[in-house]
């Protein structure tokens, strides 16, 4: 009868067990898609802009193609819309309503087709982030005038296109292929990817080869005494130093006493690569001390060196274990913003940085950046970069799983 | 020298020991009959130690099978290894014995010994066969303690017994020619004492055998004089 | 006046129990690791051209002698020497000696095969390359051809060069490490129980290759099978808790020992 007892309570406790481990996992999935979607679904309306297509007529006026009015030709061509504007006031309230951005998109455009100076062609005009607020979530006309971000005369000129059906809506890739914007409409990410991939750069070519050089050092050549025992241990700590500290450091010594660039990747780089070192060098020593041992004393019989079993056995057989440490470090790195923050990666940049040395933002930041924009035009933005950032560090993770896999040796 | 550490190993090697021991045993019942006989004419002890003699042989195979086992099984090594490969030889050495008495058993039965004249060879034979008895007595008591000592003693003894064995021979080779009526009853004589040089001779086989036991070496002639100062086992 | 009988007589045939030269000369030799010794004044010769056995229980020091002697003992931080080991009459633990030009001539292979996870042709190159030798592809090509012929393994392998050293069954990574260690062409190959880890066939064919390289190598083998030793070696030294209890020609050591505790061992009755 005992006997059982105890086996119902061991299987009771197992089925438990089971079934905490299913929740706990349910809970994580539940919470992940909650994120995920709610994310996705606020960065919808990045997306797709609304605009409206108008004939630019060029045929007729003498083109001076070093100096042209791009800005005049679109006012122009907006003011043929409504010809009841004559102040000044009003005419600026409705050039308030298209985008500041369709003056370079017209210049992008001319320069890529030199056949269009020639003739009449459409082109389609985005509306300002107000309008395009407008056209997708509407707005609330019981408040007064001043609350809101458009007057009844605006709204009425708005309803008025759409009456006439010359609003169109159309997916923009404004967010892929534009830097930072004060316009949200055409604000994009381009410019803090790039830099976001300088950065890294800057990271693994500080942090690589240092990281597991010293980690090789300190596994198979430092004697065992105490001063190894207290690098070792400091390194471990360092590990786990909040990334703002190193901020601090990088603005002290590089941009204070070395005097580097502030805003530049190359900065910033150096910054996360004092981030990433302990990591990069804590899982190179792991991989080294998984390799069997008996590798190492067959290698020594044949006469090898000490260095020659490194370079030529351990490191090779370690390497699918230093590559996976080394891009999770730097998934992490990616992913950081405070430290980039306090050495000036904040600005407001609207070049894509060219070389390392030109300012620059990191995506984290510009998430940063965006979502503490007043413009509600933001909020759909912000969701979008995260979700770009996100869509970013599962490619470097799948990277290294894939590596890991492809490099993995069977013993 | 401790136990083995599997203790089965030291049962079968006593088990192979005591075999030949047990196989000396009945040798030494035999030539004692032997000697009786030659004493007392008995056909009927004479039957017995003829039909004693299967037992002797039963035990001897009974031993090289024990031998055939323990060296595919165990792989023995250095003294166990001589004790177990010697223990054929020994065998094969009691198992002769015991056929030679038994050889004398059945010449006696057919009547070698009911000749009233040949006396005197009788008490010759019946002095070999105490000589044999004591030589092969003192071997096999070494053989059971693992050492040497009797080995010079026997040597030196078995000289005696040749010479007994030569002086029997002419004697009986003069008879026949004195006498060569009588030859079918006088070379039965001939064919005993022959088989009782042939035990003595065993003897110092089982002798060499158990040297080889104890010091692992084959006896040289100039080592047989040194047996004095061979030590125990 | 030479007859035409004695011109026919092979030199071979003479008796092969001639005087050995001695190789390896040890003398007082005593390793401790830290504050404990494991060896103590070990008095030990290796002869030329034939196979040497080491026996004894575990811990009496046979490994830890065997590694002194291609200095394999270095690598181990807590391992101190004293004593001297003399090789083809230089001093191998002279501070000058460079240990990486020693180890070339000492092969050894361990109790667990331990091929690198590269190519068998990379395995049985490797030496050649990291010594410098046969530069030149094909005299590679042959180099490791012949290793692998005089390790048993070619006609198994020689379809399959570029498979992986790990993928090969137990007895052929072993036989493997033989010829990745014969192909530096050393004077002396140690093995450390080299078949503890295979089965009985695959021991029977290295015991066969053993008989088959000590016509030109010297062998060393620690073993823990006295039968093998039996089998293989034609000298066995007995050690026993990090004394040398007793060294001579093999038929004598399993036939009558000197020594008792010799006996006690090889006889089972060691506890």
């Amino acid at each position: 009868m005992n006997d059982k007892a105890l086996t119902l309570k061991r299987k009771f406790a197992e089925t438990r067990f089971k079934i905490y481990g299913l929740a706990s996992l349910f809970l994580a999935m539940v919470m992940l898609v909650v994120i995920i979607s709610s994310m996705t679904y606020r960065s919808i309306p990045a997306f797709t802009n609304y605009g409206i297509n108008l004939e630019i007529k060029l045929a007729n006026e003498f083109i001076d193609k070093d100096d042209l009015d791009y800005r005049g030709i679109i006012r122009e061509t907006i003011f043929s819309l409504d010809s009841e504007c004559d102040d000044r006031k009003c005419r600026r309230s409705f050039s308030k309503l298209f985008s500041s951005g369709a003056a370079y998109d017209l210049r992008d455009a001319l320069e890529e087709d030199e056949s269009l100076y020639e003739k009449n062609f459409n082109f389609y005009i985005l509306f300002s982030d107000d309008a395009d607020l407008f056209y997708k979530f509407g707005i609330d006309k019981n408040l007064p005038e001043n609350e809101r971000r458009l007057n009844d005369q605006e709204i009425l000129w708005l309803e008025g296109f759409q009456e006439k059906g010359l609003v169109e809506k159309k997916f923009s890739s404004n967010l892929f292929t534009n830097g930072d914007s004060r316009e949200p409409e055409i604000a994009g990410v381009l410019g803090a990817v790039i830099g976001s991939m300088y950065t890294i750069l800057i990271t693994l070519i500080i942090s690589f080869p240092t990281g597991v050089l010293a980690a090789i050092y300190l596994e198979s050549f430092a004697s065992k005494n105490r001063i190894t025992d207290f690098i070792e241990v400091n390194i471990n700590n360092l590990a786990a130093v909040p990334s703002i500290v190193f901020g601090l450091l990088g603005l002290a010594l590089f941009i204070n006493f070395f005097g580097m660039p502030r805003s530049a990747p190359l900065v910033g780089g150096c910054v996360l690569s004092l981030m990433t070192l302990p990591v990069i060098i804590i899982a190179t020593r792991a991989s080294l001390q998984s390799v069997p041992p008996s590798i190492r004393e067959a290698a020594l019989a044949m006469g090898a060196s000490e260095m020659q079993v490194v370079f030529q056995h351990i490191l090779p057989a370690a390497l699918p274990g230093i590559l996976t440490g080394t891009i999770i470090g730097l998934a992490r790195a990616f992913g950081e913003s405070a430290p980039l923050l306090l050495i000036g990666m904040v600005a407001f940049v609207v070049d894509i940085p060219q070389s390392v040395m030109d300012p620059a933002t990191a995506l984290p930041v510009q998430v940063y950046i965006w979502a503490d924009s007043p413009e509600r035009a933001f909020v759909a933005k912000t969701s979008a970069a995260t979700l770009v950032l996100i869509f970013l560090l599962i490619i470097i993770n799948l990277a290294a799983v894939i590596l890991r896999k492809k490099y993995e040796l069977k013993w | 020298m401790s136990e083995h550490i599997v203790s089965s190993f030291d049962e079968e090697l006593n088990e192979i020991s005591d075999g030949i021991i047990t196989m000396g045993a009945l040798v030494l019942e035999a030539l004692k009959r032997v000697e009786t006989t030659f004493k007392n004419n008995d056909h009927n002890l004479a039957q017995e130690i003829i039909d004693s003699d299967a037992q002797i042989n039963d035990l001897g195979q009974s031993v090289e099978n024990k031998v055939f086992n323990i060296l595919a099984s165990r792989q023995p090594m250095a003294n166990d290894l001589r004790l177990v490969f010697s223990a054929v030889k020994m065998a094969l050495y009691l198992e002769r014995c015991g056929d030679m008495c038994k050889g004398i058993s059945k010449r006696i039965v057919k009547g070698a010994l009911n000749e009233a004249d040949s006396e005197d060879t009788i008490n010759h034979l019946i002095n070999m066969s105490i000589k044999v008895y004591s030589n092969l007595a003192l071997v096999l008591d070494d053989y059971g303690n693992k050492n040497c000592q009797n080995a010079l003693k026997v040597w030196r003894s078995d000289s005696e017994i040749d010479s007994l064995y030569s002086g029997v021979l002419t004697e009986i080779l003069n008879a026949i020619k004195s006498n060569p009526d009588a030859i079918n009853t006088l070379v039965p004589l001939l064919f005993i004492a022959r088989y009782l040089e042939r035990v003595g001779d065993q003897a110092t086989n089982i002798a060499e055998e158990t040297h080889f036991i104890v010091t692992g070496e084959d006896l040289t002639d100039e080592a047989k004089i040194q047996i004095e100062n061979e030590t125990t086992f | 006046m030479v007859t035409e009988m004695d011109q026919n007589v092979n030199i071979d045939d003479v008796d092969t129990k001639m005087e050995k030269k001695s190789l390896i000369h040890c003398n007082d030799v005593n390793v401790f690791y830290d504050d404990k010794q494991a060896l103590f004044n070990v008095d030990l010769n290796i002869n030329e051209k034939e196979v040497t056995s080491l026996i004894g229980p575990s811990g009496c020091g046979k490994s830890t002698f065997i590694r002194c002697l291609n200095r394999m003992n270095d690598v181990i931080e807590t391992c101190s020497f004293n004593g001297s080991i003399i090789i083809n009459g230089q001093d191998i633990y002279d501070p000058e000696i460079d240990v990486v030009e020693l180890r070339a001539k000492i092969g050894m292979v361990f109790q667990k095969p331990n091929p690198f996870p590269k190519s068998v042709f990379d395995n049985v190159a490797y030496g050649p390359k990291l010594h410098g030798r046969f530069l030149n592809k094909s005299d590679m090509n042959n180099k490791v051809e012949d290793s692998l012929i005089k390790a048993g393994l070619w006609d198994e392998i020689k379809d399959r060069l570029n498979e992986p050293g790990t993928a090969l069954s137990g007895g052929q990574q072993q036989r493997l490490c033989i010829a990745r260690a014969i192909a530096v062409d050393p004077e002396i190959i140690l093995m450390d129980e080299p078949c503890s880890a295979l089965d009985p066939i695959a021991t029977a064919r290295i015991e066969e290759l053993i008989d088959e390289l000590k016509v030109n190598y010297t062998i060393v083998i620690v073993t823990h099978s006295m039968q093998q030793a039996a089998r293989v070696s034609q000298r066995t030294a007995f050690f026993h808790l990090g004394n040398l209890i007793e060294v001579g020609d093999t038929e004598k050591i399993f036939r009558s020992p000197d020594n008792e505790q010799t006996e006690a061992y090889v006889t089972g009755r060691y506890g």
